[in-house]
């Protein structure tokens, strides 16, 4: 090839691409919804005299054209593939990918969510759990001290009066033997008697996948124990902790999803179960019921599926039917009204993600009546997206099971939906959410 | 407008050049200043005016030194109309880029409480105000013509490859291409080269390298190990993204029929500090000796008065990247190197060159930790972390991001120096293989385009650090 033909070549062939490129990014026609990586593309922005002064036009414009650039799953794809077999690398956007199973790394332990974390669940525990009126009946005589600053957005303040402070522990120092001096003062919890005070509320943590997937070592995660002690060391006054960690393994996890797979939590069930009941003598803590493992409709790719934007085989989600369950009465309260609702919604297994089949997914307010139940007994729980798959599991034993995510519920108002009367309180979330609430939750 | 954006890259660029090649000639610069009004205003649309009053008075003071001269034969007249030029253009760089910095210490001092004024900074101030003065200055010092024809004035300041981050293309160096360019294909091809090895030093190599900047700024196990990592990371990041810049403004000026300067020869294989600023942001340090080290009297002066004009012009440098101390530290901190090189190490250095070049990569490192700092104190703790201060000196952190990002740092240490250049000219001397390599050229070129393609389409950190200055 003389100099002129390599010039003419370079010259030809990138004109080519950039103009051919340009063209196809106009005349192809826009797509709504990225399906890996879960979230709406960016829309074409109107140009007004003030975006454009402002620059928010052009801000906009440059999203939209990233999003709607022609071929984009095929470029992420070549990006993740070149990260990872050219440069070596071992993540991809955080996502790694060992022994076939998709985790996220998440090495640092965000101590402003554990500490935003301690006071939701407190503040819950005092203002609807041991109430002055719970409190009142079990003939404690104490006064009604802590009620918490509210702010105007529904949060609950930084300032109130149990403001937990775990920030002493931010350099990673962790000392439990530390922990009676908690910042938490003055409150009605502190003045009952252990056996009591704890014998309504629970606690149980979700490991993350990292957490049976690496050693550490490999790949940096965060100390699951470590983690745990602080929010038992919070909540030690208030709730009995459920440890759930030594029954689950990798395989409980989906490959190319952060979540757990329903059809393996039965264990996990009677665990739970088995540590709510032990002080209940109204419910039995009898085996529950053989279940019946049914297939989702499709094939599943998780959320780290997209976000790693490499090819990797899908699971298939499953779910649990038995007697029980298939005549549960499940209603949900967003808008206002109960609004009935399958235990699983077949409909969402092909939706933006597939693992909202489990009692609707992201729903403030689900009720579930058990017409079958032996006992009147309540179970409130307060969850995120593992607890919607395990909750259909926990409510066989309860005459009624309250899902609450406060995420899209402040939990200063509660007050007006659900009854605590005489019900078993459980606080199960995920380890990831719990470190990261401060803000997810607050969104 | 980002030149490694799918804006600037799959929707400007292709209309331009377009439009650029089917006008005739004598249009060519109005096309070019119109294309680079829309986008300096892409991106910086308030500022549009300001941009344009500073042309419009500079071609009014170009022209009025050079009637100083010509018509009224009166250099002092001339030279006043020179320093309105430099007060004005200074004085609008300081009140955007410095006026909240020098009330903060003002306020400091005094104890005093003025209200700061919270002027956004335009984009590319620093630069085309330098290139205005320039060229004010070189009419004044009858080096050039004041240009008579505003368009080609405006064009040459406005001129969007070089208009927001350099390099600082003086107006001596491009005077005769304003009104004569010719086009070739070898510089056409030569540009998009340049513009193509620009997108990958920035999008791949920068950005990359700029993950482990912020990993390393969140994570909670700072070690010995880990920060020197840090250190190599940012200088790396620092070099790439500028140098990625530079590459793709000369091969865009190549492309539109423009020489631009060279601003960066490998800087990390030179053996001194002193070596170091000359391969390194080479047209502010041309700018600098030109316009202000030798006017002050250069090294043609005492020891005292020499060393006076080296702290000044490095205070003048640090500043000029941004209105903070720890950029004046970071600049005086060269000046003290460039001192004791003067005066002690200068023999020494030149007879060891393998010591010359641990010392140069060391100080270069320490000082682009003071550079990214958010303040002093951060980064003297940095340094005293890569020296052991209080950290351990592994941990399991650290070795996950060598092992993360190991190849990434061995491709960008190698890249930035001049053996992969070596190789290829040296493959090319070999009958044959020139033949294969030529087309492995073309290949390579348009494999790159894709990959960046497909980076900035997935699209996470893109920065460009030098548009804050």
């Amino acid at each position: 090839m003389n100099r002129r033909m390599k010039n003419m070549m370079i010259i030809g062939l990138f004109s080519i691409y950039i103009v051919v490129m340009a063209l196809w990014l106009w005349g192809k026609s826009d797509i709504e919804y990225s399906v890996s990586e879960r979230r709406n593309l960016a829309k074409k922005p109107k140009i007004t005299v003030t975006s454009v002064i402002n620059g928010s036009y052009m801000n906009n414009f440059d999203k939209y054209v990233t999003d709607q650039f022609p071929q984009r799953e095929t470029f992420r794809k070549l990006n993740s593939w070149l990260l990872v077999n050219i440069m070596r690398k071992k993540d991809v956007n955080n996502i790694y990918v060992k022994d076939g199973y998709a985790a996220k790394i998440e090495d640092v332990i965000d101590y402003k969510s554990v500490n935003w974390g301690i006071r939701q669940m407190r503040y819950i525990c005092d203002n609807y759990i041991y109430s002055e009126d719970y409190m009142q009946d079990k003939n404690y005589n104490i006064k009604h001290t802590a009620n918490s600053d509210i702010d105007s957005d529904g949060d609950i303040g930084e300032d109130c009066n149990n403001s937990y402070d775990i920030s002493k522990y931010s350099n990673g120092s962790y000392d439990v033997s530390k922990d009676s001096n908690s910042s938490y003062d003055s409150n009605k919890a502190n003045n009952m008697p252990d056996d009591e005070r704890k014998d309504r509320v629970y606690m149980c943590i979700i490991p993350d996948k990292n957490y049976y997937l690496t050693d550490g070592v490999e790949y940096p995660y965060i100390d699951y124990d470590e983690f745990v002690q602080l929010y038992r060391t919070g909540m030690d006054d208030y709730a009995r902790y459920i440890d759930i960690s030594n029954l689950l393994n990798i395989d409980n996890y989906y490959k190319t999803d952060i979540h757990w797979r329903q059809e393996t939590l039965v264990d996990i069930a009677k665990q739970i179960l088995d540590a709510m009941t032990e002080y209940d003598n109204d419910i039995s803590n009898d085996n529950i019921e053989d279940y019946k493992v049914n297939t989702g409709n499709g094939e599943f790719y998780g959320v780290y599926y997209g976000q790693r934007a490499l090819s990797m085989k899908p699971d298939i989600i499953r779910y649990l039917t038995s007697d029980i369950i298939d005549d549960y009465r499940v209603t949900y309260a967003d808008t206002g009204e109960a609004v009935s609702m399958p235990v699983y919604d077949m409909g969402k297994t092909s939706g933006r993600d597939p693992y909202e089949m489990y009692l609707g997914g992201s729903l403030s307010l689900v009720t579930i009546d058990n017409a079958k139940a032996d006992t009147d007994r309540r179970l409130i729980i307060f969850r995120d997206s593992f607890g919607s798959s395990l909750a259909p599991l926990l409510a066989e034993k309860y005459k009624q099971t309250v899902l609450i995510d406060i995420r899209y519920i402040s939990p200063t108002v509660l007050s007006s939906y659900v009854d605590f009367e005489n019900a078993d309180v459980l606080f199960m979330y995920s380890e990831q959410v719990l470190n990261s609430c401060a803000d997810q939750f607050k969104r | 407008m980002l030149f490694s954006g799918i804006p600037f890259l799959f929707c400007f660029l292709p209309v331009f050049m377009i439009i650029y090649i089917i006008v005739p000639r004598r249009m060519k610069n109005i096309a070019l200043l119109m294309g680079s009004l829309f986008f300096y205003a892409w991106g910086e649309p308030r500022y549009i005016i300001l941009m344009i009053i500073q042309i419009s008075i500079n071609y009014i003071l170009g022209l009025l030194i050079e009637y100083s001269y010509e018509v009224k034969n009166n250099k002092k007249m001339a030279k006043g109309y020179m320093i309105i030029s430099v007060i004005f253009g200074l004085g609008i760089l300081g009140y955007y880029k410095y006026a909240d910095f020098f009330i903060e210490n003002f306020n400091n001092i005094t104890g005093l409480n003025i209200e700061l004024l919270k002027v956004a900074l335009p984009v590319g101030i620093s630069f085309y105000t330098f290139q205005t003065l320039s060229y004010t200055i070189d009419v004044y010092r009858r080096q050039v013509k004041a240009q008579k024809n505003y368009i080609n004035l405006a064009m040459y300041i406005t001129m969007f490859p070089q208009l927001i981050a350099g390099p600082i293309v003086r107006y001596t160096d491009i005077k005769a291409k304003l009104t004569d360019r010719e086009y070739s294909m070898e510089q056409i091809a030569y540009g998009i080269r340049r513009l193509v090895i620009g997108l990958f030093k920035k999008v791949i190599i920068a950005n990359t390298l700029g993950e482990i900047v912020v990993q390393y700024n969140n994570t909670d196990e700072k070690t010995v190990i880990y920060t020197w990592i840090y250190a190599i990371s940012v200088s790396l990041q620092l070099y790439y993204d500028f140098s990625g810049y530079s590459d793709m403004a000369i091969g865009l000026g190549s492309m539109l029929g423009f020489d631009f300067p060279e601003n960066f020869r490998h800087p990390f294989e030179a053996k001194s500090a002193t070596e170091f600023w000359r391969k390194w942001h080479i047209t502010l340090g041309s700018f600098f000796r030109d316009y202000l080290y030798i006017p002050l009297g250069g090294n043609r002066v005492g020891n005292i008065r020499y060393i006076f004009n080296i702290l000044i012009v490095w205070m003048a440098t640090g500043l000029w990247h941004g209105a903070a101390w720890n950029f004046v530290i970071w600049g005086l901190y060269f000046a003290v190197f460039l001192i004791i090189e003067k005066y002690i190490l200068k023999t020494y250095l030149e007879k060891t060159k393998i010591v010359g070049h641990i010392y140069l990569c060391i100080i270069v490192m320490i000082s682009f930790v003071i550079f990214s700092a958010d303040n002093i104190a951060s980064g003297i703790d940095t340094i005293c972390m890569m020296f052991g201060h209080s950290v351990a000196l592994s941990g399991i952190k650290t070795l996950y991001c060598i092992k993360n990002y190991g190849i990434i740092i061995l491709m960008a240490v190698i890249g930035s120096t001049h053996i992969p250049i070596s190789i290829y000219m040296r493959a090319k001397k070999i009958k044959y293989i020139d033949k294969i390599m030529d087309v492995c050229e073309v290949v390579a070129i348009m494999l790159i385009m894709v990959a960046v393609t497909a980076f900035l389409v997935s699209g996470s950190y893109n920065p460009f650090l030098y548009f804050r200055f």
